[in-house]
């Protein structure tokens, strides 16, 4: 994706189009959307904070110094939204939970691999997730994760080593459930 | 993370479509809305600024009118004045506003 792109996107943006603003969104909301299903377990809320997100975005943009970095500082944005967030929602998961195993198949990803994907993301901590999601399936470099999350470049390469052994382990460990039970 | 990465074929599993229009419309919604409120607060505060400088300047318009009482007393210029600086508040409060964002 060029940047220069986004350079003229922002400067239109800024200036009060809309539709410059509206390109943006287009622009980064699949990838934005993505980590933030990984990061929350979940497509809804995940689009909720994604929604905050772009409209905190919308307020700040005149602060945004590096245009070309408009990416990343989305990213920051969401991740910030995204751990508030969860701290708020670990509180009253316990509460839904009950409620939300009644309802018939809620929230039911795509394929039995994302379920799985998403189950065993879940088991991890949220801050070794958010590093997983974003090196591993965002394609993103440690040092440009390190500066999203907010984390000393070794705690995210720590993060991302250790989770990444830790997926592969639930993964296997998934897999050979379902082949005994089968 | 590499195609040969096992983990990438897993998370492109569960990716989300790249655009979703109605993802789109939704945060546009959202920055209309709240467009409309800065808007309308940057409005409120105008017209709170102007109160208040109507109120301080009062007595100071009431000393300076004092002598012009006899002309006051010609209706016709009065509400000529009087219609002239309600066009111009008008004018200005339905003004464009570039509003700082930051």
């Amino acid at each position: 994706m060029p940047r220069h792109d986004d350079v003229a996107l922002v400067a239109a943006a800024r200036g009060g189009s809309d539709a410059a603003f509206a390109r943006i969104v287009d622009r980064y909301q699949g990838p934005l959307r993505s980590f933030l299903v990984r990061v929350s377990g979940s497509r809804a809320d995940a689009d909720e904070i994604a929604q905050e997100a772009f409209l905190t975005a919308w307020t700040r943009l005149r602060g945004l110094r590096e245009a070309d970095r408009l990416k990343s500082w989305l990213f920051s944005i969401a991740w910030r939204k995204a751990r508030t967030r969860l701290r708020s929602m670990a509180r009253s998961r316990a509460r839904d939970a009950a409620w939300l195993d009644m309802q018939p198949d809620h929230e039911a990803p795509q394929g039995e691999m994302a379920l799985a994907v998403r189950q065993a993301l879940a088991q991890l901590p949220v801050d070794q997730r958010a590093a997983l999601a974003l090196c591993l399936a965002g394609g993103w470099s440690h040092g440009d994760a390190a500066a999203i999350l907010d984390m000393p470049l070794g705690t995210v390469k720590s993060h991302v080593g250790r989770g990444r052994v830790r997926l592969m382990d639930l993964l296997d460990a998934g897999d050979s459930s379902t082949g005994r039970g089968e | 993370m590499t195609q040969d990465d096992p983990l990438a074929a897993v998370f492109r599993a569960d990716d989300v479509p790249a655009v979703d229009p109605a993802f789109r419309i939704a945060v546009m919604q959202r920055v209309a809305a709240r467009r409309l409120r800065l808007e309308l607060a940057a409005r409120l505060v105008a017209v709170a600024a102007l109160f208040v400088i109507a109120v301080l300047l009062a007595p100071v318009a009431g000393a300076l009118a004092q002598p012009l009482g006899p002309v006051f007393n010609d209706i016709p210029a009065v509400l000529c004045l009087a219609g002239s600086a309600a066009l111009a508040g008008y004018l200005w409060l339905t003004r464009r506003i570039r509003l700082p964002l930051v």
